[in-house]
């Protein structure tokens, strides 16, 4: 049961899209030049992009922007959701990852590699208000952390957050990807903001 | 027991994938699939919220906040549903337009360069009797909004009439002007008609007398009950200007523009067709105006026509599908009704006419698309130049300028962002 698609209308003016990069560790000054020279923006452990109506981030700087240093990204779309995670490239994890991909629609797990990095996409659907009662006044702040908490137990091959993610968006592919248990705290608290908002 | 039902302001009409949703207030359109579409239809009577544990539980937040379910209240007129409609569309083309625009006039009281009015919308009018038959039709259809233009509709004195009646038969009506007609009771009128936007066309530098009164058309909307943007008609005369116009437009109050660029006639004349080459954009053009729109981002709320959906930004396939961003719905999601009855896939491809209502019940036109049939090919994007474009399906290129560029429908845009390929010589040699 799903929704498709919302198109806003004439009373959109407050219709918007924003994406919140964080940085784990500060960013290089090379790293911060090059990201001034793409976006004219840099900051050393955040940027913030807001745009109005229809409008989005340009085409190629997600990518560009999370193999440049900063570490997480929380979008937020008409209360669409997407977290992307960027990790050093392995091989082995990219291989045990791959049997939990089930993004569909934008909503689900995914993963590529750009550049010597794994990009993790994490995308869900959380009415924006739900959102504040899940994460607090700053739901970007919370995703962030509770994303960077996610990220560590990844990198130490614990894959709950990915199989969160398939319980909750996986469908028919959640036959064929291994079930992890227990769940670590950080997937529970995410199975339950999906389940529940 | 809290009892919840959909809003009266929604129309619901089922569609292959699912149905749609439309709120006439807010203008909000959703597209939910089957479950969904049950599930919203499940609450055109009043009734409890679902047990724990259901999915549309997942959904109801939105719906909610969006405005398509709330409390029953003491207000229980049952909103608008199409139970069964007897042709759903096949997924990509609708069951019916979202938006018809009608050309209510080809008469205007001024004369652009760039007009694209086909020299047959000036054959007999459709009368207000014939138009309120077919806003019948269209109501039944459930077509949600009509876009209502002209020529300049405020010519025609019975335009309110016919504004007020897609009203009362719950299609949302819109008007574009080019403002110089309007005055307090014109302005008053089109509140008192339902009207829910109105937008002012503005033409340039070059044409500061029907600025002066668009300016004053700005002042009276905007201080109206009137939703008001700015369709900014962005020429190769324009651009370098483009800073200082949207400063403009914003001191005055504007805070939405919609941006659109020069578009080929359908039907060349020595002027239109002098105008359009010497006007369009190029690549090179469209990067300077992305760069513009990057800038003022936040300052104004600014759209793009259909098929710019590069200057949006983000060309991610699902992003664009989950915002319901279609680039090029010509003859899939809306048509053009002329002045004389002819129907089209859209103003810019008048000459693909599908017939006459006059001649054809407008349905049957619809479900047809006779002539149509390549922009209904949902293999025709992706055989075509824009091939390889990774949001190929959801903007598809501006088919009438890939049409006047290279003779086919469905060859690439030349003049968008992510076009492959070298530009047009005419294009190109320009910039």
């Amino acid at each position: 049961m799903r929704i498709l698609s919302i198109r806003r209308g004439f009373e959109a003016d407050h219709s918007s899209s924003s994406y919140e990069f964080f940085a784990l560790d500060k960013l290089t000054p090379e790293q911060r030049a090059a990201v001034q020279e793409l976006t004219g923006e840099s900051g050393r452990r955040h940027l913030r992009f807001h745009y109005w109506g229809e409008r989005s981030i340009p085409y190629g700087w997600e990518e560009k922007l999370l193999t440049l240093g900063y570490d997480i990204l929380v979008s937020e779309s008409y209360d669409w959701w997407g977290v992307q995670l960027s990790l050093p490239h392995d091989s082995t994890l990219v291989g045990r990852l791959q049997q939990y991909e089930c993004e569909s629609d934008g909503n689900g797990f995914g993963l590529k590699v750009v550049d010597e990095r794994m990009i993790l996409y994490f995308g869900m659907q959380l009415d924006y208000g739900a959102a504040y009662d899940a994460f607090g006044e700053d739901p970007f702040e919370g995703l962030a952390d509770l994303f960077e908490t996610a990220r560590g137990e990844l990198l130490a091959g614990d894959l709950s957050v990915a199989w969160a993610m398939v319980e909750t968006y996986g469908g028919y592919a959640d036959d064929e990807a291994e079930p992890v248990e227990p769940l670590s705290t950080s997937a529970r608290t995410l199975l339950n903001v999906m389940e529940n908002y | 027991m809290d009892v919840w039902q959909l809003t009266q302001a929604v129309s619901l009409r089922p569609e292959t994938f699912g149905g749609m949703a439309f709120h006439h207030q807010r203008g909000v359109t959703l597209e939910v699939d089957v479950e969904a579409y049950r599930f919203l239809c499940s609450y055109r009577e009043p009734g409890p919220l679902p047990p724990p544990g259901h999915p549309a539980l997942r959904l109801l937040p939105q719906l909610v906040r969006l405005g398509f379910i709330a409390p029953a209240g003491d207000d229980r007129e049952t909103p608008r549903v199409v139970p069964d409609a007897p042709w759903l569309g096949d997924g990509l083309t609708l069951s019916a337009p979202e938006t018809v625009h009608l050309a209510i006039t080809a008469r205007c009281n001024l004369a652009c360069s760039g007009c694209y009015v086909p020299h047959f919308a000036t054959g007999a009018e459709l009368s207000a009797a014939e138009l309120c038959a077919l806003i019948d039709k269209w109501a039944r259809m459930r077509v949600f909004q009509l876009a209502v233009g002209g020529g300049e509709p405020l010519l025609r004195q019975d335009l309110f009439d016919v504004l007020a009646y897609a009203h009362e038969r719950g299609i949302v009506p819109n008007l574009t002007t080019n403002g110089t007609l309007l005055t307090p009771d014109a302005v008053r009128r089109l509140e008192g008609a339902g009207v829910a936007r109105v937008n002012l066309s503005w033409c340039g530098p070059s044409d500061g007398v029907q600025n002066q009164g668009v300016v004053r058309a700005l002042q009276l909307l905007l201080g109206s009950t009137l939703h008001v943007g700015v369709n900014l008609l962005v020429s190769r005369v324009l651009l370098p200007r483009l800073p200082q116009t949207l400063a403009r437009l914003q001191a005055l109050g504007v805070r939405q523009v919609t941006i659109l660029r020069p578009k080929p006639p359908a039907i060349p004349t020595e002027t239109n067709a002098a105008w359009y080459n010497a006007n369009r954009l190029c690549r090179t053009d469209l990067s300077r105006l992305q760069s513009v729109l990057n800038a003022w981002q936040g300052a104004l709320r600014l759209e793009v026509g259909s098929a710019l959906v590069g200057l949006m930004g983000d060309a991610n396939p699902t992003s664009l599908h989950w915002r319901g961003i279609y680039g090029c719905a010509a003859g899939r999601r809306i048509c053009t009704v002329w002045p004389d009855g002819r129907v089209s896939p859209c103003s810019f491809l008048a000459d693909l006419d599908a017939g006459n209502i006059r001649r054809i019940p407008f349905a049957e036109l619809w479900k047809r698309g006779m002539n149509w049939e390549a922009l209904r090919d949902p293999n025709s994007y992706l055989q075509s130049g824009c091939d390889g474009c990774d949001v190929a399906k959801q903007c598809g290129g501006a088919r009438c300028i890939a049409r006047y560029e290279r003779g086919d429908l469905f060859s690439g845009d030349a003049e968008c962002l992510y076009a492959k390929g070298e530009e047009s010589a005419n294009d190109g040699s320009m910039c």
